[in-house]
């Protein structure tokens, strides 16, 4: 009998708001290892805020993260960043630091963090930077590359570390269908390998059905999770009308 | 154990490796066992030259608890020795993940005579195309300089609507939200001249001119300066950082686009404001400066302030005062077309625009020096 994996990530009674202004509230999901969980939902409703919170950017109104058991808000500044460390994030922009070479990018996170030699971090950075597709570019500055491969030396950054969670702020927005694609194809094969657990926020419905293994949906007018699951399921057994719209692209009126 | 780890030479892994004779010396199998993490602590490990010229090479993982792509790193340096020696790797025995890496690493890399090589030019070369820098840097103030031109000419004439809400609020921001600074820059000025003014004076029992040398250090040169620093340092500044933002989010192109000129919406209400605040600020400046130099009369020369005022009246004319005013005008305008110039040919990344920052305010104050020069010799020339 398969022992249930591992919850790698929880989020209890979570409530976000902005000054007096309720963005979500009430949410509740769990995230398992090696899961590729996507976070849906329409624009504005507060995707991108649910992440800032997981991630650590933003502090909670309410409720709690947890992460293997452990609240990222209530643990002192050492666990905290032992947190961090195991978190890889992908920008939407790519946040790429604009003074440094995409190598330099890849090579700060090893640098804070291990004791790795100069010689094995040249070795990591040429290596992170040929999976994504990017090798030999490692002497170059983002503002010399288009946005797509920006967006790459992004992913290639967010891995630096082999980080047990990779967090994604809408992957593929401003790329073209087959880079979006290609970037896909590149996060499954990469979880795949690595064996990390993804959380992607997206509204891209190609890559939502594509890539992911659970998701929750936002509901903007309730301003709570209204749907839980394997998105391609939810589009046919969902009781929630908007859930069904947003998954069919609106052929189905809500 | 072959002959092969009996080198005394060491390399440094991260893990644990050992290499054990297979079926055969011709098929030796790579034992991989323990941690592979990037922060598991370096081992020393012998180095493998492949000297007994093995046909293939084999992995054991099976004694491996994890790993990650530190191993990665390791296998790909064995694969590049193994290719190198003619070895035929047997990816079998990796975990299956690493496989699938390293195939992925290994079919997107760019074959070398696709990869852009980095530039290495000769010093002529470089010569040249500073050169180039140098008459692309002129052209673009020039063409920057006449269409500013051309603009303010339109502006005046009215032949396109002021955004006078922008003026207002640029007004504001340069002229009272300046005051605080400029009001302790110069009382401190006046103060500070006084002080000094006074050693040589009192020497000759000529204390009462301290008013004419704070009438007409003051007036004519000392506070416009420093007025000019303090705004090209605060203003200038702000606009070259606000302009350069703006092109780095595209705000500049928005306007473009939409067949709005930048340098009628965004640069003519911040020079108009500029330049016209900046009189009332060298006046504001010029008092503040001189109740500094008669606090020191006062206090220190035993002056008292009718004696003060009667002989700074009476030396000081109309002229002074006006020349401070005409430099302080002259300033705004070189403050406001450095501060937007830098920010409107400002780069595209968040270091362009500190370096826009940086010349509009370092261009700002030479070019107001050079102003100065010009204008203290011309009027001193004519005995104006």
């Amino acid at each position: 009998m398969p022992e249930s994996p591992e919850i790698v990530l929880e989020v209890q009674d979570l409530t976000m708001r902005y000054g007096n202004r309720l963005i979500q509230g009430n949410l509740n999901f769990t995230v398992k290892k090696g899961t590729v969980l996507v976070i849906m939902g329409s624009s504005g409703c507060g995707k991108s805020t649910l992440l800032r919170h997981l991630i650590g950017l933003q502090r909670p109104y309410s409720g709690r993260i947890l992460y293997s058991g452990q609240d990222f808000w209530q643990c002192d500044e050492e666990a905290r960043k032992t947190l961090l460390r195991k978190f890889g994030i992908l920008y939407q922009k790519g946040g790429l630091w604009s003074s440094m070479t995409l190598a330099e990018n890849i090579a700060l996170p090893l640098k804070e963090y291990t004791t790795l030699t100069k010689q094995e971090i040249d070795e990591i950075c040429e290596l992170k930077l040929s999976l994504v597709g990017l090798g030999g570019f490692g002497n170059y500055y983002p503002s010399e590359i288009s946005g797509g491969m920006q967006k790459r030396a992004g992913l290639a950054r967010a891995m630096a570390l082999d980080p047990e969670i990779l967090f994604f702020d809408e992957p593929s927005a401003g790329l073209d269908p087959i880079s979006s694609r290609r970037l896909d194809d590149l996060i499954q094969e990469l979880s795949a390998s690595l064996g990390s657990t993804i959380v992607i926020v997206t509204h891209e419905l190609a890559s939502i059905m594509a890539i992911a293994t659970d998701s929750i949906f936002l509901d903007a007018v309730e301003k709570t999770i209204t749907a839980v699951g394997n998105p391609r399921e939810l589009l046919h057994n969902s009781t929630n009308p908007r859930v069904r719209e947003f998954l069919s692209r609106g052929e189905e009126k809500a | 154990m072959s002959k092969s780890t009996q080198k005394s030479e060491t390399v440094l892994i991260r893990g644990k490796a050992f290499w054990k004779e297979g079926t055969s010396p011709e098929h030796p199998v790579v034992v991989l066992v323990g941690q592979w993490k990037q922060d598991t602590p370096l081992q020393e490990a012998p180095v493998w030259n492949f000297p007994d010229s093995p046909k293939t090479l084999a992995f054991d993982c099976t004694g491996m608890e994890g790993w990650d792509s530190s191993l990665l790193v390791f296998i790909r340096r064995l694969a590049a020795l193994a290719e190198q020696y003619q070895v035929d790797m047997q990816w079998d025995g990796l975990p299956a993940g690493l496989r699938r890496l390293e195939n992925l690493a290994g079919k997107t890399r760019p074959p070398a005579s696709e990869l852009p090589t980095p530039n290495e030019d000769t010093w002529f070369q470089r010569l040249g195309m500073q050169t180039m820098v140098i008459v692309k840097t002129v052209e673009d103030v020039l063409g920057f300089c006449g269409e500013f031109c051309m603009s303010a000419v339109r502006m005046l004439t009215l032949q396109f609507n002021i955004p006078w809400r922008d003026v207002g609020e640029q007004l504001l921001r340069t002229g009272p939200k300046a005051l605080g600074i400029v009001s302790l820059i110069s009382f401190l000025m006046g103060l500070v001249l006084a002080f000094i003014g006074a050693i040589p004076l009192q020497m000759f029992g000529a204390d009462v001119y301290i008013a004419m040398l704070l009438g007409i250090g003051l007036l004519r040169l000392l506070v416009p300066v420093m007025v000019g620093v303090v705004i090209a340092g605060r203003t200038g500044a702000a606009y070259a950082a606000e302009l350069g933002t703006m092109q780095v989010n595209e705000e500049l192109d928005a306007f473009k686009t939409l067949g709005i000129s930048p340098m009628e919406y965004l640069v003519m209400p911040r020079s108009l404001a500029l330049t016209i605040m900046m009189p009332p600020l060298c006046v504001y400046a010029d008092i503040v400066g001189v109740l500094g130099g008669l606090t020191v009369a006062l206090f220190k020369m035993n002056l008292t302030a009718l004696e003060f005022f009667t002989q700074l009246i009476s030396s000081t004319s109309c002229r002074d005062l006006l020349v401070g005013l005409f430099t302080c005008l002259v300033f705004g305008l070189i403050v406001s077309v450095c501060g937007c110039y830098h920010g409107m040919t400002c780069g595209r990344s968040a270091e362009s625009v500190g370096k826009a920052t940086t010349a509009a305010v370092v261009n700002s104050i030479i070019y107001e020096t050079i102003a100065t020069a010009v204008i203290t010799i011309l009027t001193t020339q004519l005995h104006i």
